[in-house]
């Protein structure tokens, strides 16, 4: 079996039970996001965004490119019971996204990328 | 403290790009991991002050006991020996022989879409090395979904209230995280970068979403052999993570026009369907989801 992964990130916000950052402490940080380079993986293309405070990551998020210009019209005779609406994009404020998977390959690259931006890479 | 096993290539020279500025905060003081299983990441998002490592612990040794298990790409695995004959139905572990019963049921509700046969094919991509022939069985598109319902229910045990697992983009999210009534997922648009095209609200629920782009040779119609058309992604949200990535994945295979009438009908579950003519087709029920 391969070996469990050396975790790329381990626990992320410092919390254990035992160890909590005082949510006030936190409030008056300033917290930066990044996002990483965009990464091909096996269908389509995605980054990784974290959110640095005081050095340390405490959030991380995955957001995807998608690249298939691709148009065609359906026969949509059939679909009575359905709700249909144009695409759109929306403004968003989300907790996470739901798409295709990725690799963790693609993860991977794309983090590091944010983390370099952020400054968080051993030199 | 945390420390972060850095290593590859440094991206200084990749030019600064802003970020997105969608990602709400989850909690100040929970837990959060990324456990690298599967050849993906799962996130773990532990809102809860009360619920200690060792839950975490005891979920990421079941995902890589399930990929140990269920890996085609391990020829150790149960699957792997089935597939050579070297394993017979009766030797199986029972949580083998749960979602190999689970796939069949599966190939049933969706018509024969979800096939747990169907990745072998002659003029696909075939079979990765290591993998078994035609007559193999590929539980995989169930393994996920079913790998990531263990988990929660190994956090559940463990007195998790509030929380989220995002595997690889399949999603599952109980209670709520800090500051919000429910988990907000977006739902990603297939064409544009950075957006999404509807968000949900989501409590004790999953959601799962396969695409199509790039991925007519993943997803193929077990009956014509060819890629499906006319969708470029569709989205369920329901109780069981497992089942809602099932779902999508068959009714991608099934193509728009019969994913439409299919999931019209669907029990429990809700669906979104992203078509190739730039529509959004979503079951009355998603309404009630979004937010």
């Amino acid at each position: 079996m391969k070996k469990s992964v050396p975790l790329t990130v381990a626990v992320l916000a410092s919390a254990t039970a035992t160890g909590a950052v005082p949510a006030a402490s936190l409030a008056a940080t300033k917290t930066t996001k990044y996002t990483g380079a965009s990464e091909t993986y096996k269908y389509g293309k995605m980054s990784v965004t974290i959110t640095v405070a005081k050095k340390k990551m405490t959030a991380i998020s995955v957001s995807y490119d998608p690249t298939d210009p691709r148009s065609s019209q359906i026969d949509q005779a059939a679909l009575p019971t359905l709700w249909k609406e144009a695409l759109k994009a929306q403004g968003w404020d989300v907790h996470s996204v739901s798409g295709a998977s990725f690799t963790s390959g693609a993860f991977r690259q794309s983090l590091y990328s944010a983390m370099g931006h952020a400054d968080l890479l051993k030199k | 403290m945390t420390t972060f096993p850095v290593r590859g290539r440094s991206s200084s020279q990749t030019p600064l790009q802003p970020a997105p500025s969608g990602f709400l905060p989850t909690t100040r003081h929970g837990l959060r991991h990324v456990e690298h299983v599967m050849g993906m990441p799962v996130m773990f998002d532990i809102c809860d002050l009360d619920v200690g490592i060792s839950a975490l612990r005891d979920a990421t040794e079941w995902l890589h006991w399930v990929d140990a298990t269920f890996s085609t790409y391990r020829s150790g695995s149960e699957i792997s020996r089935l597939n050579r004959g070297e394993l017979t139905a009766a030797d199986l572990h029972p949580e083998v022989t749960a979602v190999l019963a689970r796939c069949a049921q599966l190939r049933s509700e969706t018509d024969g879409f979800f096939d747990v046969e169907a990745p072998y094919r002659p003029g696909g991509r075939g079979p990765q090395a290591g993998r078994g022939g035609p007559e193999s069985v590929e539980p995989s598109g169930l393994v996920k979904g079913w790998a990531v319902a263990g988990v929660v229910r190994i956090l559940r045990d463990a007195g998790a209230v509030n929380f989220m697992v995002n595997a690889s983009g399949d999603i599952y999210a109980a209670g709520h995280p800090d500051g919000a009534p429910a988990w907000r997922v977006g739902i990603q648009h297939p064409r544009m970068a950075s957006e999404v095209a509807l968000t949900l609200g989501l409590r004790d629920g999953a959601i799962a979403t396969s695409g199509t782009q790039a991925r007519g040779q993943h997803i193929a119609d077990p009956f014509s052999d060819r890629s499906p058309s006319g969708l470029l992604s569709v989205t369920i949200t329901g109780p069981d993570i497992a089942t809602a990535d099932a779902y999508a994945t068959a009714a991608v295979a099934m193509g728009a026009q019969r994913a439409a009438g299919w999931c019209a009908r669907l029990e429990g579950y809700e669906a979104a369907l992203i078509c190739e003519d730039d529509s959004v087709l979503t079951t009355p029920g998603l309404a009630e989801l979004r937010i």
